[in-house]
């Protein structure tokens, strides 16, 4: 805006010019438009009005010292260290070095296998230091429970019976001890072998003296006898879930269902489902972990729990 | 946060110095896809050359990523598709510096491959001394429903010598997780995510989720609790 002697004025809107006579004193646009004009463009090109600044201002940021983050944890190189295993050629001490996967015998100067890695194979078995998951231990649990539950059963009824022989009862009781106490299966396949050798007797009514309890012999049809009551079983014979033989056999339920049962070893369930739910298609291998023995093999649960529930 | 940058260099001596099976044995790497995970792997075989290694890559497809540079095929592990036992020490030799890192590769074949990694798993619980790298863990443990291999495998830990590495996209169905002594968590994307991140460095809270959702690929925060620890960093190139 400039102001001419004669009382007139210059618009104050860049482009625009014109002069006009104010009407006030501080007037410096020719127009209201060009005023809106004017104000729009400074809004938005020039928020701080440079006209209002009078004084510049100076600015001194205020700096805190801030220290550094510290980021320092122990981190010594690693050197080779001994480890309580003698080398098998020397008999010296063995190093390792690294994540402690290897083994060196600095006398004999070359690697050596570690004894944990050649273990498994001496002892002659495929996984000695095997660890099981919790739910495998539990179900091993579980299934010796159930198994000592049967075999205790029996027991208490061997020892109710009037007519067992004064001296086989502590026999029985010894029997029924050592179930309690046994804490894993291949303990009570043991019992179950030892029972029929064990000489517990049943006296009879016929009998002057008691009789030795003999072990049942599947191959020997002992025919009907007319004497026997029917109460008096062998009680040297162990429950079903001790033995192996004894396991369920599905061959006609697969047989129903179209199954194959190939038993892989690798832990895995080992049924093929020929025609998965009854359609003509690809042949379905069901992978989930074994649980359950059957004969010839495991099953997973949800395959166990399908055969044995029959197909009609 | 406050949380400090440190070159990956020097984070990887202090792993160096802590990782074994008397200390801190088992890594988890989280992160998605793309984030760095098998990068950082292979990082973290950097500091094992002497050590017998076996890579579970269970991808139907093999990744390049594992593959070495011209003139030297097998820097990052032999691929293999079966594993014997006492590998290394007998039979076949592998890659890496000494001859001892094994890749076991997946293929197509899903019930092959859960078979095949089913037996590799069975030969390294029964003779341990292995650094075992479990590449994309969730993938092992749900679509080849080996979970309780794995775990079996990570509770063996210091008595039989076993360090592992445990990568995963997401932290359902991993096996594991809650032994890695050393925690890296990487870029992920969306909040779900990063609050799981936050939750495996054992944090709770908005700021600290916010921090875990602004990291970049191959960005990583890195935490660990051994003594002399000085708490979680983030990983710089």
């Amino acid at each position: 805006m400039s102001v001419s002697p004669a009382g007139l004025r210059t618009c104050g809107r860049e482009g625009c010019g014109a002069t006009f006579t104010a009407r006030r004193s501080d007037a410096r646009y020719c127009s209201d438009s060009c005023r809106n004009a004017a104000n729009r463009a400074r809004s938005r090109s020039d928020p701080i009005r440079s006209d209002r600044i009078t004084t510049p201002v100076q600015v001194v940021a205020i700096r805190t010292p801030v220290p550094p983050l510290a980021w320092e944890p122990a981190s010594e190189r690693r050197r080779p260290w001994k480890v309580n295993e003698p080398c098998p050629g020397c008999g010296g001490p063995l190093y390792t070095s690294g994540r402690g996967t290897i083994r060196v015998c600095l006398a004999c100067r070359h690697r050596v296998t570690p004894p944990g890695v050649s273990a498994p194979y001496q002892r002659g078995g495929q996984a000695v230091r095997q660890v099981k998951s919790q739910r495998e231990r539990d179900l091993e649990a579980l299934e010796l429970v159930q198994q000592k539950g049967v075999m205790l059963h029996q027991l208490d009824e061997l020892a109710a019976d009037d007519r067992l022989d004064p001296g086989s009862r502590p026999v029985v009781e010894w029997f029924a001890a050592e179930v309690r106490a046994a804490k894993a299966g291949d303990r009570l396949t043991e019992l179950a072998g030892l029972l029929p050798d064990a000489g517990i007797r049943r006296r009879h009514w016929w009998q002057g003296e008691p009789a030795a309890i003999e072990a049942p012999d599947d191959d020997v049809d002992q025919g009907d006898d007319p004497d026997d009551d029917g109460d008096d079983e062998d009680p040297g014979a162990w429950p079903a879930p001790v033995s192996k033989a004894a396991l369920p056999d599905f061959t006609a339920e697969l047989a129903v269902r179209s199954w194959q049962f190939l038993p892989h070893g690798t832990g895995l369930c080992g049924l093929i489902h020929m025609r998965p739910h009854g359609w003509d298609v690809q042949p379905s291998e069901c992978i989930n972990r074994a649980e359950h023995l059957i004969a010839g093999g495991a099953v997973c649960g949800s395959c166990f729990d399908a055969l044995n529930r029959p197909m009609r | 946060m406050g949380i400090p940058p440190v070159p990956l260099e020097r984070v990887l001596d202090r792993v160096d110095y802590i990782w074994g099976p008397e200390r801190a044995p088992h890594h988890l790497l989280f992160g998605m896809s793309g984030s760095g995970k098998t990068t950082l792997i292979q990082s973290l075989l950097g500091v094992c050359p002497e050590d017998r290694v076996l890579i579970l890559d269970p991808k139907p497809a093999a990744d390049a990523i594992w593959d070495g540079p011209a003139g030297e095929p097998h820097r990052w592990g032999k691929p293999v598709t079966a594993i014997v036992p006492m590998f290394g020490y007998e039979g076949e030799g592998g890659g890496g510096p000494q001859g001892m890192w094994y890749r076991l590769t997946g293929g197509p074949d899903r019930l092959d491959t859960a078979r095949r990694f089913a037996a590799a798993l069975a030969i390294v619980a029964a003779e341990g001394h292995v650094v075992l790298i479990l590449d994309d863990v969730r993938e092992i443990c749900r679509q080849l429903r080996l979970a309780e291999r794995v775990d079996s495998v990570m509770n063996l830990g210091r008595s039989a010598s076993v360090c592992a590495v445990l990568s995963a996209t997401e932290t359902s169905y991993v096996s594991g997780r809650s032994q890695g002594g050393m925690v890296w968590v990487g870029h992920t994307a969306g909040l779900p995510a990063a609050r799981a991140g936050a939750e495996l460095l054992g944090w709770r809270g908005r700021e600290q989720q916010d921090t875990c959702a602004a990291l970049a690929p191959h960005q990583w925060i890195f935490s660990e609790d051994q003594p002399g620890h000085s708490g979680p960093c983030i990983v710089t190139g």
